[in-house]
């Protein structure tokens, strides 16, 4: 068993070059929370037979634990995009993750693998795919995107841009995960099949990279966020609310995927 | 990210600083411990607290705020002696475990007493039984380090680029786990717990008071052995301590459907 994860950690390892902060505790933990809420009833009882948990409360289990041995080496929570707006698969880091867990684990091949595995797969999955979705996870080249390189402001001290983004789901926003929920998940069915592309990751990948665009058009150079309009706070909940929706529906898609019978 | 983060678990820390756990935390406890009454213990706590009772998990702690207590703070505190059996000279009034039995003579007494204090035991017993349930509040005679709050050394940093520990307070410390979990409400926290430890309950909350008691001395009594103000907890300590924790907090629940079921036995 121990080598079995250790070839699966080995694996992750080989696309994690980069580590970087996550959605915050909050945006996970909502995000699961929402993709909890579209699992299918067979879906929703093996997760919680093999996790023994609820969804969110492993939604940042791979934070607590990615410092740690052997975890170390799953600590890809980003991946890069190439100057067309495509997928740099060479770098794909969280993204090739989250595609070599699904890969391996869908069309009943999870019932090939120790409860064990599927419970460490399921955590890392729960966690990775939500964190792909950060639009600060996206990594622009500095070669290609010199002007997304900036910081922001805080009460005129320097606040870091990724820090801003990774905490926007709740950004003065004192929610619990069910009100989340509430006023964000309110799609359409037909709206939620448009956004899981049929579980085409690649399209989900250059999908997350044009939207990644839109955070350096809203929180532009010399931004204070302790001073913004209430027109820019908006413009930061509609794409961090868009892209947690997106998480969480296709979070749902994948674990629905992975454990239909 | 991480500024965030700790800024977030810091507010929490310092808004429920006096609390076990965290309000939505306790609230878990609550509900928990709600899911398992008695149709009679439920219909008490129905007729007394009606459908605020989530209100009470933090009752004593507001009366000290409004300055109404007539107890001391000592009362949110296991005191006990080096047996780790209830330490002597100790009264209802600052001691978790003698406030506790307080409220039980009255709920089982309770044609005796008034409306009002019966609704003061049931809150007094809500507040204390998760209050008892969190690591911090023993206090053990000849463990110096249990007998007031102390800062130990602690690798807080999630992200892995933190490499020297950081000062954090024992009561805090066993706060922090909750703010792992900002947006849970009461309502998750017990799907939760009970997916994970429904099937122990019985074994959770097997015993009396007493019992109850003991088991938590002894765990306590165990930390105390090696963490102490001179203390270097790794990372990795400090994960797989949320597993006690959160083992507490789920005793805490079924403990108090066990004892609030007793009382209309």
């Amino acid at each position: 068993m121990k080598k079995i994860i250790a070839i699966v950690l080995c694996g992750a390892a080989l696309f994690s070059t980069y580590t970087a902060n996550a959605w915050g505790g909050f945006g996970h933990g909502s995000i699961a929370y929402m993709a909890e809420q579209h699992l299918t009833p067979e879906a929703k009882a093996k997760c919680r037979y093999y996790l023994k948990h609820t969804l969110p409360y492993y939604a940042s289990w791979m934070d607590s634990w990615r410092a740690i041995p052997p975890y170390n080496k799953t600590g890809a929570h980003s991946f890069s995009a190439n100057a067309d707006g495509t997928v740099n698969w060479d770098h794909g880091k969280a993204i090739g993750n989250v595609n070599r867990i699904y890969n391996s684990m869908k069309n009943g091949k999870y019932k090939q693998m120790p409860d064990s595995l599927v419970n460490i797969n399921l955590k890392i999955l729960v966690h990775a795919l939500p964190d792909i979705h950060c639009p600060v996870h996206v990594g622009f080249s500095k070669k290609d995107f010199p002007q997304y390189k900036y910081s922001l402001l805080r009460k005129g001290k320097p606040f870091g841009y990724h820090t801003f983004w990774d905490g926007s789901p709740g950004f003065k926003r004192r929610w619990n995960y069910a009100r989340y929920a509430k006023e964000v998940d309110v799609i359409s069915p037909k709206q939620a099949k448009k956004i899981v592309k049929k579980g085409n990751i690649n399209a989900w990948g250059e999908d997350i990279i044009r939207q990644a665009h839109r955070c350096y058009d809203i929180t532009l150079k010399g931004t204070d966020v302790a001073y913004m309009t209430n027109e820019q706070k908006e413009a930061v909940w509609k794409l961090a609310d868009e892209m947690a929706l997106k998480a969480a529906h296709r979070l749902a898609y994948v674990l629905n995927d992975i454990f239909k019978e | 990210m991480k500024k965030i983060y700790l800024s977030l678990v810091l507010i929490l820390g310092l808004c429920v600083s006096a609390n076990a756990w965290n309000k939505d935390a306790n609230e878990g406890i609550v509900v928990l411990a709600t899911k398992h009454l008695s149709t009679e213990a439920a219909s008490l706590v129905q007729q007394h607290l009606g459908d605020s009772y989530l209100d009470d998990v933090d009752y004593l702690y507001a009366l000290e705020k409004k300055k109404k207590a007539t107890h001391s703070k000592e009362i949110h505190y296991l005191h006990l002696n080096s047996a780790l059996q209830p330490a002597a000279g100790t009264t209802a009034a600052n001691d978790a475990l003698k406030g506790i039995e307080q409220a039980v003579e009255v709920l089982r007494n309770r044609a005796q007493h008034s409306t009002s204090e019966v609704q003061t035991a049931l809150r007094t017993i809500i507040n204390l039984m998760c209050d008892i349930h969190d690591i911090s509040r023993t206090r053990i005679e000849g463990v110096p380090h249990s007998q007031q709050d102390f800062r130990f050394a602690c690798y807080k940093g999630d992200m892995g680029k933190r490499k020297s520990a950081s000062p954090l307070k024992w009561s805090s410390f066993w706060h922090y786990y909750s703010g792992w979990h900002p947006g849970f409400s009461g309502a998750l926290w017990a799907e939760d717990m009970e997916l994970c430890l429904g099937a122990r309950r019985a074994e959770l909350s097997k015993g009396t008071l007493n019992d109850w008691v003991a088991q938590i001395g002894t765990t306590a009594a165990k930390l105390y052995e090696h963490i102490n103000a001179e203390y270097e907890m790794t990372r990795r300590e400090r994960n797989e301590l949320e597993e006690l924790n959160y083992e507490m907090m789920a005793r805490a629940g079924y403990r108090l459907a066990e004892i609030l079921n007793g009382v209309v036995k």
